[in-house]
C-alpha cells in the first residue's frame, strides 16, 4: 500500500509551539518599537512619524513573524495526525482544491481592492492597507489557511462521527 | 456502496474501537464507513473481511447508483 511520507506527529506540536513563540516574540518587538519611537524624533511632524513607525514595523516585527510562521506552518502542514488513516488522507486531498479556489478569490479581491484604493486612498493609507492585504495573500498565509481548513474540517468530521457506538 | 459492517460487528460482539484497533484506523473512520460516508480502500476492506472471517463480498456490496 502506498504510504505518504509525512513527518511524525510530534513535529506538528513543535510547529504549533514555534508559531506561538513567533507571535509572542513579534508582539514584544512591536511594543518595544511603539514605546521607543516618538514624534519628537521627527520634529513633531505627525505624517513623518507615522511613516517612520510604519516602516520600522514593516522591517522588524512583521518579517520576523512571517519567517517564523512560514517554518511553523510548514511543520504543521507536513506532519501527520496522531493516527493518520486513509479517511484523514482523503480529507487532506479534499482540502487542496478548496485552498486553490480560495487563493484565486483572495488574489482577485486583492487586485480589485488595490485598484480602488490607489484612486481613493492617501499614499500612506494605501501603503499600509496594501501591505496588510499582502500579508494575507502570501505563500505563508496560504500554508496557514491549509492548516486551518484541514484542522477545522477534521474537527467537524470527528464531532459528527464521535457520538455513535 | 452498501456494507454489513454493523451487522457483522454485532454478530461477533465487537466494538467500533476494537475493530478500529484491529484494522489500524480511528474509531471515527469505522463510524464513517458504517454510515456510508466513507468508502474504504481495497486493503482496508480486505482487512475488515479478514477480521470477521468472511469474504469481502459478504461485507461490501455495490449499489446500482455506484
Amino acid at each position: 500500500m502506498k504510504k505518504y511520507r509525512l513527518l511524525d506527529h510530534k513535529w506538528q506540536k513543535i510547529g504549533f509551539a514555534v508559531f506561538i513563540s513567533g507571535v509572542v516574540l513579534s508582539l514584544i518587538y512591536l511594543f518595544e518599537i511603539v514605546f521607543t519611537f516618538t514624534p519628537t524624533q521627527f520634529g513633531g511632524i505627525v505624517e513623518d512619524y507615522k511613516l517612520g513607525l510604519f516602516n520600522k514595523i514593516m522591517q522588524g516585527p512583521l518579517p520576523l513573524l512571517s519567517f517564523i510562521s512560514a517554518i511553523a506552518f510548514a511543520l504543521m502542514s507536513l506532519s501527520q495526525e496522531k493516527q493518520e488513516d486513509e479517511r484523514i488522507v482523503e480529507t487532506r486531498h479534499q482540502i487542496l482544491p478548496r485552498i486553490v479556489i480560495l487563493f484565486i478569490i483572495v488574489l482577485t479581491i486583492r487586485f480589485i481592492a488595490g485598484s480602488i484604493l490607489i484612486r481613493l486612498a492617501e499614499p500612506l493609507s494605501y501603503a499600509i492597507i496594501t501591505r496588510i492585504i499582502g500579508l494575507f495573500t502570501d505563500v505563508t498565509a496560504f500554508m496557514g489557511y491549509y492548516v486551518l481548513f484541514f484542522k477545522l474540517s477534521l474537527w467537524k468530521q470527528n464531532r459528527e462521527l464521535s457520538d455513535e457506538e | 456502496m452498501k456494507n454489513n459492517l454493523r451487522v457483522e460487528r454485532a454478530r461477533v460482539r465487537m466494538t467500533q474501537q476494537e475493530l478500529a484497533d484491529k484494522t489500524g484506523v480511528t474509531r471515527q473512520t469505522i463510524v464513517a464507513i458504517e454510515q456510508g460516508k466513507f468508502n474504504p480502500s481495497t486493503v482496508l476492506a480486505l482487512k475488515m473481511a479478514r477480521v470477521f472471517g468472511i469474504k469481502i463480498e459478504a461485507l461490501f456490496e455495490l449499489e446500482d447508483t455506484d
